[in-house]
């Protein structure tokens, strides 16, 4: 009997894969972290269903007061970077650095051998020879966001309802009674109080700086409310007026300037990729065919890869709007995650 | 009792029920009647009622017109602070020390928010508060007789007297001494002093303040001439027949309780000592300085909360810092109040004892502390 720490979320995901486990013969320990929610003290309904969960599985469980390691690994990350003019992903950053980092140790700490999640996302191979695949069912996969950060992140990582679409997770969580079978799917980023972003970040950074939108020959062609609250390839809420459409280009932190262009200027050939990562076996010897994704929501679209030390370079087969620095470049051969990245740019001269 | 198969040393959160205060509850269930009643079924249970503070007073060592029966010891403490302040004229100043309960604090907090001033208490390392002349301008203060965290017993007698001379009345928060410590509030010279019922064996939803005779009590509950208009509402009365059960046994087993506790202590101690390298001891080193049956602990370099979980992986119940509302485990305001580098404010945790914990207990604990500190090595 193995003893696996999950992380309930107080969703039905985790309490499922929970579920498998038990059913599994494994020892279940249930976690919540309490992440955020700094001014009052704790009592969030998420932690609440947690521990419903917890109670309904009869297992042990326990909140953690991860404030501190949230804040310095996900939330001051994220803050920077949008200072930087960057689109950041904190949910990769919580994957890696939180629940598969902070979490596995306080785990270990207690005998645990892996920390499983709900996530939708498949892993096979043996530790050392760990392989990513993307969750059975194609609607829910996420495996764009557990990338680890070392190849050999996932090895301690178990996801007990990756091979299961979300309908049948529902549907196991009923039969067994769970109290969070019918809980809505959570979103947005879950520090950022009503999805007010701007506010959010007025609070950490100051209030926003309105400038200048210049075109792509430097025209000033209208106002911003500050740069970082646009992503590149973004076309509503610019406020100019153009004969075609513009979209955001490229943002210019250092000059507190938004440059706009047609949606051929937020074209890019490739992109550039830091802090490459590949999972099992390795980094290819050579230019490799792959397909990447670029967006959390997007589709990946073929490309060919060149690893580069800790960087990677991606050629499209066609042209790709709105590559947005910050956000991760995931690369695919089928189902099979081959590895990913932080976006650092787009490569090459945009069409046009 | 315990859960089967396992070890419990978290008296200072809880106490298992006493044999004879369950009885006592069981019996008295029946007695169903309101204690307000002018009929036999309400005299059957202001009798019960009336008994219960006979007994009660004899044990906090006062008279019964002194003993107001509450919901636990935080209203004990919340009305015992309330009802200084209300008779406070004056020096609109409160002194107090952070390493009081949050139940004294929090209320004291509330003051401040109403105009007073908060006087803070020197701590010492071993968190011991200073007992020296009060600050100028106190009008009421507080001192709890022992610490729910580290066990530090607290000097009352010097307190009282630097009281006495400013002629300033104060509240003595006692509930963390009472079975362990003989303790008579006429001789701690306070004017309220609060009792938890369970903390001595009683269930929980009951308590009692002491009120000295001629201090006016000013409510927090209205709404009823019962406890003589000092705390309205119907009684407790089967958690107050259980209280004074609790507190007649407690009584009788004091100094043995006493004696045993520190005795398993003592072990505790030395054995972890032998098991984890550079143990430290937060609060008091000599077990004299403390309650005999707590003591605070800190592995280096372990969270306390992973301590803890561990342990009860292991089938041991112990505890840590202050549990939050969530569930997890925030720093302890007592052991940063005692000044301690933040290392080992995270890594103290609690081990706190009672008249039924077994030297097989003490044993298990440290074979499961010596296997947990040998994993997180």
């Amino acid at each position: 009997m193995t003893r696996v720490a999950v992380a309930l979320s107080g969703g039905v995901d985790s309490a499922v894969a929970a579920l498998r486990l038990l059913e599994d013969g494994h020892e279940v320990v249930g976690f919540t972290l309490k992440v955020w929610d700094r001014s009052r003290c704790c009592s969030i309904e998420d932690v609440e269903d947690a521990r419903r969960v917890a109670r309904h599985l009869d297992i042990p469980f326990y909140v953690l007061a991860a404030r501190d390691v949230f804040e310095r690994e996900v939330v001051a990350p994220f803050v920077a970077a949008y200072a930087s003019g960057w689109t950041p992903n904190p949910c990769v950053a919580c994957n890696r650095r939180v629940k598969f980092g902070w979490l596995l140790d306080r785990a270990r700490a207690l005998g645990c051998e892996a920390v499983a999640t709900g996530h939708y996302a498949r892993l096979d191979g043996r530790p050392g020879r760990r392989r990513l695949r993307k969750g059975r069912d194609p609607a829910k996969d996420q495996s764009y966001f557990l990338v680890p950060g070392r190849p050999d992140g996932l090895d301690a990582v178990w996801f007990p309802v990756g091979g299961w679409t979300k309908e049948e997770v529902r549907g196991a969580a009923g039969e067994a009674g769970l109290p969070v079978a019918a809980k809505a799917e959570s979103q947005d980023v879950c520090f950022v109080p009503d999805g007010d972003l701007e506010g959010f970040l007025a609070r950490r950074l100051g209030p926003a700086r309105p400038g200048e939108i210049v075109d792509r020959a430097g025209r000033v062609v209208g106002r911003h409310q500050g740069v970082r609250a646009y992503t590149v390839g973004q076309r509503r809420g610019l406020g100019v007026a153009a004969r075609e459409p513009v979209y955001v280009v490229a943002k210019e932190p250092a000059r507190n300037r938004l440059v706009v262009g047609p949606r051929s200027a937020a074209t890019a050939p490739g992109l550039e990729v830091s802090e490459a990562v590949w999972l099992y076996p390795g980094p290819p010897d050579g230019p490799v065919r792959a397909a990447v994704k670029i967006r959390s929501t997007g589709r990946e679209v073929p490309c060919t890869v060149v690893a580069q030390g800790n960087r990677a370079r991606v050629r499209f087969d066609a042209p790709q709007f709105g590559v947005a620095p910050g956000q991760m470049a995931v690369f695919y051969d089928g189902d099979v995650v081959l590895g990913g990245g932080w976006i650092a740019g787009p490569t090459g001269e945009p069409e046009g | 009792m315990t859960a089967p198969g396992r070890v419990y040393l978290d008296w200072n959160a809880s106490a298992p029920l006493r044999p004879e205060a369950r009885d006592a509850l069981v019996a008295a269930l029946d007695r169903f009647g309101n204690p307000s009643s002018i009929h036999a079924d309400g005299r059957a249970a202001r009798n019960l009622v009336d008994a219960s503070r006979d007994a009660v007073a004899a044990f906090m060592g006062c008279e019964p017109g002194e003993v107001v029966f509450t919901s636990g010891g935080t209203e004990a403490n919340n009305l015992a602070v309330h009802a200084l302040a209300a008779e406070a004229r004056g020096r609109r100043g409160v002194a107090v020390a952070g390493v009081e309960h949050p139940s004294v604090l929090e209320p004291v907090r509330a003051l401040e928010r109403a105009g007073w001033r908060v006087l803070r208490l020197p701590v010492d390392e071993h968190g011991r508060v200073g007992a020296g002349p009060l600050p100028p301008g106190t009008g009421i203060a507080a001192l709890q007789a022992a610490n729910h965290e580290t066990g530090a017993r607290q000097p009352v007698a010097a307190f009282a007297d630097a009281c006495s001379a400013a002629g300033v009345g104060w509240h003595c928060d006692a509930v963390q001494a009472w079975g362990r410590l003989a303790l008579r509030v006429t001789d701690l010279g306070c004017s309220t002093a609060s009792l938890s019922g369970h903390k001595v064996g009683a269930p929980k939803g009951v308590g009692a303040l002491y009120v000295r005779r001629g201090t006016p009590v000013e409510p927090l509950l209205r709404g009823g001439p019962q406890e003589r208009s000092r705390r309205a509402g119907t009684e407790n009365v089967p958690g107050i027949a259980a209280l004074a059960a609790a507190c007649a046994a407690a009584a009788e087993d004091l100094e043995a309780d006493a004696r045993w506790t520190a005795g398993l202590l003592a072990r505790l101690v030395a054995g972890a000592r032998q098991v984890v390298p550079h143990l430290q001891v937060n609060g008091p080193p000599d077990p004299d300085g403390r309650v005999p049956n707590t003591v605070n602990l800190s592995v280096p370099g372990v969270p306390a909360e992973t301590v803890v979980q561990a342990l009860d992986l292991e089938g041991i119940s112990i505890s840590a810092g202050a549990a939050c509302g969530s569930g997890a485990v925030e720093a302890s305001p007592v052991l940063t109040a005692m000044g301690l580098p933040d290392w080992r404010v995270r890594s103290a945790f609690r081990v706190s004892v009672g008249p039924t914990t077994r030297p097989e207990d003490v044993e298990r604990f440290l074979a499961a502390l010596g296997r947990v500190a040998a994993r997180l090595r």
